[in-house]
């Protein structure tokens, strides 16, 4: 009897039932976690009601995690607070990838000045500490989530940058790419449709870890004031408004931090598994 | 003193409200008050003195919420460096916590003619490093304060000054271009650190630095100032007045709040000044939290200049959609008081008695939480289908921050939208009085106990420089410019009155609440006579062993 395993999943690929426990409950908080992203306000319009008579309260009278000073509902802002942070830190992901692989396959592929200057840049934001930059330009700018954003995908390409030049520069000189080049294939075509797919499972595992950083960045600018405005649901600058709650309520500053390291965890795993399993499949 | 009379520029006061804000703290509460200490030769009989001091404290520690960048509050790095200067540095008058003017290094006073006030000096005075204390002294302190190019920021407060001269060893006689009812506050603490002739001559420019402390005949002299981290300081052996419990304070300067907390329940701090109302929460455990009206006012400001503001029914709409009971009581956890006027009641001192004061703070017209009444009131308006404003507060005033939420929140319901900003400070500094934003918040800390101070400069249309919500109305005007010259207080106290109570019915202003300010102290401790202005002076000479 052949096992189920040995069916129907490619060689080296992780499968469902292939899932180790702690991935597969990553890979639930990380579905829950993208749809409170995609649907949290949605499902929950009222989220940002007030009662601040009642002001900040302990778990209770209807409020899963108590209630804020100006008696906002935590669990609702939280649910609703995931929107700005995850989809701020995916952007910040994808848009670093995109800079990188761009990048990273031309001074790869391209070689020569391309490479130099390409690297050169590379060098020079991998040699700033990007949150303190990210926290100047925010600050010069006058904060803001779009702001903050952007700064830190700048500041975060260096990384795909420097990986995708390396993995382009592997393939670069395989006999498969020298044989598309003999064909007479433009450069264009060799690049996007003959090496760019094979540098893609490094590129995927890595932007889950740029993701799980920029939760964290992004959070820690909102703490700072210099992310979401006032008033927005977001996890980091819940946690600094309610600092001071840690005696009235003391969820209304865990949730959104016990949220930031549980994203940040999840997706760091998802990007070790994936990168592992992607790695596994290269060796076989 | 008017606004106007300071030319125009940033007034000391406003200044203070300003990095007040800044430090979140100013409300150091009352940070300027002073107790007189009592007298060594004659005024004061030192009945006052607390039971228990002879029993010798040794050192204290203080943690403080911002850092100090200059000692010299002539040069203003925010106002908690007076918490550090009025040990050092004395004044003609001194201020009780009640916020009664008292005598100070000066031991009496008259008034020959309506300009001209002369001084009868302390004897037996020395500073802390010997040199005896004379007439000398006070003009130079004045007229170092007046002198243009020392750029004091104190210069506002004697902007009417004429002329001051020595017409004795303890003699000083000021003289002033205009009667002015306030000017006692303007040589008490807060606006006349009174130092050494020498010693200000030889060290200008450089006074209040790490390397050239503070000279003064008060209780206190500094021994250390490391900016940024604390101020060390002992008690002056030279002093003239009873020598305080506490040998040695150490002022720390500890910006976060858990830090503070944790400072105190591990008992590295023996009290934390200055505290946040909202900060206290989990203090009682580990201190004696007390809270004080520090005499401050938030309130909003509107540029009755400009539209949608200058339609009074836009601004009586927006006082009946501000839920000022829910922001003091959710917000503020109850320490504050809901305010219905710019002047605190506890800033009329002497002008008028605090009944006068409540009763005549009674009869301005109401304007309770009515979404209702509000809409009503949007209806009548010029913009009944609502509008889009802006409402910026500092970073430093969270709580205020807050309340511009819960406003906007009831806006949102009356169709304006009310985006909230938070910006720096410095950015929020700019922008008072600068006409860009015509709705802006006023959190402002007196720095005297006349309550002209708020009045006459922000309801005054003459001063163009601080009145923000360029309110001009000519009744206002006259009870204001009749105060300024006045120096009966009960007749000043009336005309003051008149232009607050009148314009608290216009609505330039939305005065949301008066603040209370906390200080937490070890349960070894106690502050006496804890009141609006129990900081403004020699705090550390009221602290005790507890009973």
């Amino acid at each position: 009897m052949t096992s189920p395993r040995a069916l129907g999943r490619p060689r080296g690929l992780p499968g469902p039932s292939g899932l180790r426990p702690l991935t597969a409950l990553s890979v639930l908080v990380a579905f829950l976690l993208l749809a409170a992203s995609l649907f949290g306000q949605t499902l929950l319009p009222h989220w940002d009601a007030q009662d601040i008579t009642a002001g900040a309260r302990m778990p209770g009278g209807g409020h899963l995690l108590g209630t804020d000073e100006l008696g906002r509902d935590i669990a609702q802002m939280v649910i609703a607070g995931a929107r700005s942070t995850l989809t701020g830190a995916a952007l910040v992901a994808l848009g670093s990838m995109v800079i990188g692989n761009v990048l990273g396959l031309l001074a790869g592929y391209l070689g020569g000045w391309t490479d130099v200057l390409v690297r050169r840049w590379a060098d020079l934001l991998l040699a700033v500490p990007a949150l303190l930059v990210t926290l100047v330009v925010a600050g010069i700018g006058g904060g803001g989530w779009a702001l903050a954003v952007c700064a830190l995908i700048v500041l975060t390409s260096p990384s795909d940058i420097r990986l995708v030049r390396t993995a382009a520069l592997e393939q670069r000189h395989l006999p498969y790419v020298e044989a598309a080049e003999t064909l007479g294939l433009p450069g264009r075509t060799v690049m996007l449709r003959h090496i760019w797919p094979n540098t893609l499972p490094v590129v995927f595992a890595n932007t889950l870890l740029n993701f799980a950083g920029a939760v964290v960045s992004l959070s820690s600018l909102s703490f700072l004031g210099l992310g979401v405005p006032p008033g927005a649901p977001d996890w980091g600058r819940m946690l600094s408004e309610n600092r001071n709650l840690l005696w009235t309520n003391p969820s209304a500053a865990l949730a959104p931090a016990v949220l930031i390291v549980l994203s940040a965890v999840v997706l760091n795993l998802l990007g070790d598994r994936v990168l592992e399993a992607f790695s596994k499949r290269g060796k076989s | 003193m008017s606004a106007s009379e300071t030319g125009g520029a940033l007034s000391r006061r406003r200044l203070l409200s300003l990095s007040a804000a800044g430090a979140g703290v100013l409300a150091a509460s009352g940070l300027l008050g002073a107790c007189a200490p009592q007298a060594a030769d004659q005024g004061d009989s030192g009945k006052g003195a607390a039971q228990g001091a002879d029993v010798p404290l040794g050192e204290l520690t203080f943690a403080l919420p911002s850092s100090i960048s200059s000692l010299d509050v002539g040069r203003e790095s925010g106002v908690l460096n007076y918490l550090v200067a009025t040990l050092v540095q004395e004044s003609l008058l001194s201020v009780t916590p009640a916020g009664d003017l008292k005598p100070g290094l000066a031991t009496s006073w008259k008034q020959p003619d309506a300009t001209t006030y002369v001084f009868t000096l302390r004897r037996g005075v020395v500073f802390s490093d010997g040199t005896p204390f004379t007439a000398a002294d006070v003009v130079a302190s004045i007229e170092e304060i007046r002198d243009p190019e020392n750029a004091s920021v104190l210069a506002y407060a004697f902007a009417g000054v004429k002329s001051v001269e020595a017409t004795g060893s303890h003699e000083v006689t000021v003289r002033l271009k205009a009667a002015d009812g306030a000017f006692l506050w303007s040589v008490a603490p807060g606006c006349l650190p009174i130092g050494g002739e020498k010693f200000l001559r030889a060290n200008r420019g450089k006074i209040g630095t790490e390397k050239t402390l503070l000279l003064g005949t008060g209780a206190y002299r500094i021994t250390e100032f490391a900016a940024d981290s604390h101020v060390l300081l002992e008690s002056n052996p030279r002093w003239w007045g009873e020598k305080p419990a506490a040998g040695k304070l150490k002022l720390s300067f500890v910006p976060d709040a858990g830090t503070r907390l944790v400072a105190m329940k591990s008992g590295e701090v023996d009290g934390a000044l200055a505290l946040a109302s909202d900060e206290t929460e989990g203090w009682g455990s580990a201190a004696e939290v007390g809270y004080t009206a520090d005499r401050s006012v938030v309130s909003l400001a509107f540029d009755t200049s400009k539209a949608p503001w200058n339609d009074p029914h836009v601004r009586r709409a927006v006082a009946c959609a501000a839920d000022r009971e829910g922001m003091v009581e959710g917000i503020l956890q109850g320490k504050a008081e809901i305010a219905n006027a710019l002047v605190s009641p506890a800033m009329w001192g002497d002008l008028m008695p605090a009944d006068e004061v409540r009763a005549a703070y009674a009869e301005i017209p109401e304007y309770a939480f009515d979404l209702d009444k509000a809409r009503a009131e949007l209806k009548k308006s010029k913009h009944a289908d609502g509008f889009t404003a802006e409402l910026h507060y500092p970073a430093s005033g969270p709580q205020v921050g807050k309340a511009a939420l819960a406003l906007a929140d009831s806006l949102k319901k009356l169709g304006i939208t009310l985006k909230v900003k938070e910006i720096t400070l410095e950015a929020w500094v700019n922008e008072l009085g600068s006409g860009k934003q015509p709705l802006q918040f006023l959190w402002y800390f007196p720095v005297t106990g006349d309550p002209a101070e708020l009045a006459d400069a922000y309801l005054n249309a003459a001063a163009t420089a601080t009145n923000i919500a360029h309110y001009d109305e000519p009744a206002v005007n006259k009870a204001l410019d009749g105060a300024k010259t006045d120096t009966d207080p009960a007749s000043r106290g009336r005309k003051l009155m008149t232009a607050v109570t009148t314009a608290a019915g216009d609505l330039p202003y939305l005065p949301l609440w008066w603040a209370q300010t906390a200080t937490a102290l070890s349960r070894d401790i106690v502050l006496q006579e804890p009141g609006p202005f129990a900081f403004v002076g020699p705090w550390a000479t009221r602290i005790r062993k507890a009973a």
